[in-house]
């Protein structure tokens, strides 16, 4: 018995020193802010010495912190011929020079210098500072220009060209990416090391010669990379405020300063930026609260009601989330009269109390009835579009009465005695939460408000949902749509043979308006800003009366920033986290 | 001695030769399996005109009659060469699996090496104790680490021991100290498994008539339990190992996410969801060779631990 309770003994002490052995004070020297010796003390110091470090004169620069750690998603790629990601140009917008450099929206010149745009409105001459990759090879204008050609050259592999192509028309650049001229012809070219010309085929009224995003990329680099450009630190190159010193996929990327930038001394003063891959929802939290980092440009709904409301930062995006209805009906007379009928259409509309559903569903989204809304900048860039440019739109409560209303009418013209005789209407969506979510709630709606009980909703995954809506296999569905920086930008999905309108590129519109496409047109070509928006206002309240998109809400987003941050910058409309006036002061 | 080498080198031929059929097989089954799911690797909550896609399709040569596609992949695959992902341009397959498969090796290891021990003794002392509060103690604590999720735990874990407590960081893969309450969550499935089987196979062995031979032959009550009870119950638990190993070393999606840790577990299942053709083979193969690989060393161990098994 004794020899038998020593055994149990030891064996006990042997799980004990197993449980604990690895545990102890967490103590981990590479925490970000488990160390307050360290970075309290630095920061102490340089604060209660004002006049120590003012007195070393001239010889001191600007402090933005040590370090700033932010939980973000990670960018898909760094090649940035092949990259379609916004989160791909979070990283570029830190490690690359451009053009001209937005900041909330307004574009300021970097790498230009001065430049003038001819009589026509049509050629843009570039003339740029001499600046380097940060490995000290110069940067030349063949580099910007190599930026746009290689994602129009048919043999890159770019999903961008088209988007080039309509917002900015640059000379031969459709018949270049057709394979049908040679790139010499195309209106994007480097007169010499340090002046970049581009010519456009007709003036572009949204585009006023600095409002263009382009970074540098090196042909060389880009030959000598092969299938490996942008999957690495290795494969990339940096030539902007940060050099990418690390990608750990799945979880971080360290952005070192790059003093060779040139505004190194004004803008981006923080020295180390860290990026943590953005991932359970309660971690990201957690890591938030026990200091271990600054931000975190997400915040889960279910948490917004923990943290205090001093830390957290609204963001709106540029992106609309719509019910899309297939006016094509999949081929079926009966389903084409139902969907294309405007009162049927209103009726769904009507019906739908987008301030409760948002509310309920997607609670950090802001409710819409219209197309273009904030960030979109109206009659000046200080102004915005929804307030310059009121529309007649259905109510963001909704109005059931009047939903009713339509739908009798809907009922009358299209020979239907009751909703029950309606044909049964699938709602196409992608199979997560979030999205069944939506889909529920919104049938909910129309069965409470209008006795619609023919509505089904189609669960597919991502890739399968999308292909089912481009070949219109769908009668109902759940979008959402980037609306761009200008108005054209959605405008133009919408036209007749538009990306979002004709998806197969068949001929095969779900939407098409003449006045509409005449008035967008014409819009483009208005050099007058206010004169080009009641063009565009023209314009959309004729998609919110005609088109089969009923639009629901625009995404928007909660970041928690520490209090100790300043400057944190988000925009949607450049597509960056914008670093360029923070300070950490820990 | 020389016929059971000679036995042994043809059991490992043999075995070599069916392990390379299996792996034909998988790559085989999974490459057209994978063509028939409906949608493409292209195809994302943006929108991509059809033409955009004709020419992405035509640029990874997916537009390629599908016999084509798989003798071109088949070749790549012969020289080592699983492509590069459709999704994440720039990343080579390779790559992926160079850089995330030692995470979730290094995880799935510390899993083992804390659970399997741990599993063990909690069965071996609920077996002795039986009956008594130390077992049922065991008890419910193998039925809370079988029932609860191991999101809820590591989410416990994280409030109470890292943000509470200051004693381990809530999350990321940096030091030993990150690792500590991953390999904790993780090793709990293994930890209840183990204690649950160990007690069962050790109340069974407690009755056979070799241990009464043992204390007959007045062997200490330390050396019956180690060298005769454990021994002959931990026998059958060796069956699951190959299989269990290949798992944890293969990551873990919930957990690696759960505390931000740059494994494999998360190209798993994105890869998957976005029809990402390339990672999703690359890393179907690479688990394949790691299964059959523990499964064969496995089989090898039985007989290194059972005489009676060895190849005759």
């Amino acid at each position: 018995m004794t020899s038998k309770k020593r055994w149990l003994t030891c064996a006990v002490a042997a799980m004990m020193t197993l449980s604990f052995a690895a545990c102890g004070t967490y103590t981990d020297s590479t925490t970000v802010s488990d160390e307050p010796e360290s970075s309290a003390s630095e920061t102490a110091g340089s604060e209660e010495t004002p006049d120590a470090s003012s007195a070393e004169g001239e010889e001191e620069t600007a402090s933005g912190g040590d370090s700033f750690t932010i939980v973000a998603t990670q960018p898909n790629t760094l090649n940035m011929i092949q990259s379609q990601s916004n989160l791909d140009n979070y990283c570029f917008y830190l490690t690359q020079e451009m053009l001209f450099r937005p900041y909330d929206g307004v574009y300021s010149p970097e790498v230009v210098d001065t430049w003038e745009v001819d009589e026509t409105g049509t050629v843009y001459t570039y003339h740029l500072k001499e600046t380097n990759w940060s490995d000290g090879t110069p940067i030349t204008a063949d580099d910007f220009a190599y930026y746009f050609l290689a994602q129009l050259d048919p043999a890159m592999g770019s999903a961008n060209a088209t988007t080039l192509i309509t917002t900015y028309g640059f000379v031969n650049a459709e018949a270049y990416y057709n394979g049908e001229c040679d790139v010499s012809e195309v209106g994007i070219k480097a007169l010499d090391d340090y002046t970049l010309q581009l010519t456009l085929e007709e003036p572009k009224a949204d585009f006023d010669g600095t409002n263009i995003t382009c970074y540098p990329l090196d042909a060389d680099f880009v030959a000598e990379q092969g299938e490996a450009l942008g999957g690495t630190p290795e494969n990339y190159m940096c030539s902007g405020p940060y050099v990418l010193a690390d990608w750990t996929y799945g979880s971080s990327l360290t952005y070192e300063k790059n003093d060779q930038w040139l505004l190194a001394d004004e803008q981006f003063l923080v020295e180390t930026v860290t990026m943590l891959e953005a991932t359970d929802a309660n971690t990201s939290v957690s890591m938030f609260e026990s200091g271990e980092v600054d931000a975190v440009l997400s915040v889960d709904d279910d948490y917004l009601s923990i943290l205090p409301e001093e830390n957290l930062q609204y963001f709106v995006f540029n992106a609309l989330k719509a019910v899309q209805l297939n006016t094509l009906g999949q081929g079926d007379a009966e389903k084409i009269a139902l969907l294309s009928n405007e009162n049927f259409r209103f009726a769904l509309s009507y019906a739908l109390n987008r301030e409760a559903i948002v509310a309920a569903v997607t609670p950090t989204d802001t409710p819409v009835n219209r197309y273009l809304f904030a960030p979109m900048t109206g009659n000046s860039p200080e102004t915005l579009f929804e307030d310059d440019y009121a529309v007649e739109s259905v109510p963001l409560a909704g109005d059931a009465e009047q939903a009713k209303a339509y739908l009798q009418a809907a009922l009358d013209e299209l020979g239907y005695a009751s909703v029950d005789e309606l044909p049964a209407l699938s709602y196409l969506t992608f199979e997560n939460e979030a999205y069944r979510l939506m889909a529920e709630t919104l049938v909910d709606q129309w069965n409470q408000v209008l006795g619609l009980g023919n509505i089904t909703i189609d669960l597919k995954p991502i890739p399968d949902a999308i292909q089912s809506m481009m070949s219109y296999q769908y009668d109902i569905y759940y979008t959402s749509l980037g609306t761009g920086a200008v108005p054209s930008g959605f405008f133009n999905m919408w036209i007749t043979g538009g990306s979002a309108n004709d998806v197969a590129a068949n001929g095969s519109n779900i939407f098409s308006n003449e006045e509409f496409d005449a008035l967008v047109d014409e819009a483009q070509r208005t050099m007058d800003r206010e004169d080009r928006m009641a063009l565009y206002a023209q314009a959309e309240q004729i998609m919110i009366d005609e088109s089969p998109l009923i639009p629901i809400s625009t995404s928007g987003n909660y970041a928690a920033v520490a209090s100790y941050v300043d400057g944190f910058m988000y925009n949607s409309n450049d597509n960056a986290i914008e670093l360029n006036y923070l300070t950490v002061n820990k | 001695m020389a016929k059971e080498w000679f036995l042994l080198r043809k059991y490992i031929l043999q075995r070599l030769v069916i392990s390379v059929v299996t792996l034909w097989l998988i790559v085989t089954v999974c490459f057209f399996l994978l063509r028939l799911l409906p949608g493409n690797p292209f195809a994302s909550t943006t929108l991509m005109t059809q033409e955009t896609l004709d020419r992405m399709m035509a640029y990874y040569g997916l537009d390629q009659p599908l016999w084509k596609q798989y003798l071109t992949y088949m070749g790549n695959l012969l020289k080592g060469d699983f492509g590069y992902s459709l999704k994440y341009a720039g990343r080579s397959v390779n790559y992926v699996i160079a850089s995330t498969f030692p995470v979730s090796a290094q995880l799935g290891l510390q899993a083992l090496a804390f659970g399997i021990p741990t599993g063990l003794l909690l069965g071996i002392l609920a077996a002795k104790l039986r009956g008594r509060a130390a077992d049922a103690g065991i008890n419910v604590f193998v039925i809370i680490c079988t029932a609860v999720p191991t999101f809820i735990i590591a989410a416990l874990l994280q409030y109470f021991l890292a943000l509470k407590l200051e004693l381990f960081p809530v999350a990321q893969w940096k030091s030993f100290a990150y690792t500590i309450l991953p390999t904790i969550c993780l090793s709990l499935g293994t930890v209840s498994g183990y204690a649950r089987s160990m007690r069962t196979l050790m109340l069974e062995v407690d009755r056979q008539d070799f241990l009464k031979t043992a204390k007959a032959k007045g062997l200490g009550p330390a050396r019956i339990v180690v060298f005769h009870q454990i021994r002959n119950a931990i026998i059958p638990m060796i069956t699951n190992l190959g299989t269990e190993i290949a798992g944890m070393l293969m990551g873990s999606y919930v957990i690696e996410k759960i505390f931000s840790i740059p494994g494999m577990g998360a190209y798993f299942v994105d890869s998957i969801n976005g029809l990402d053709y390339t990672m999703v083979m690359g890393l179907v193969i690479f688990q394949a060779v790691i299964v059959i690989g523990a499964n064969f060393v496995v089989d090898l161990l039985y007989g290194v631990i059972d005489p009676r098994i060895r190849v005759r």
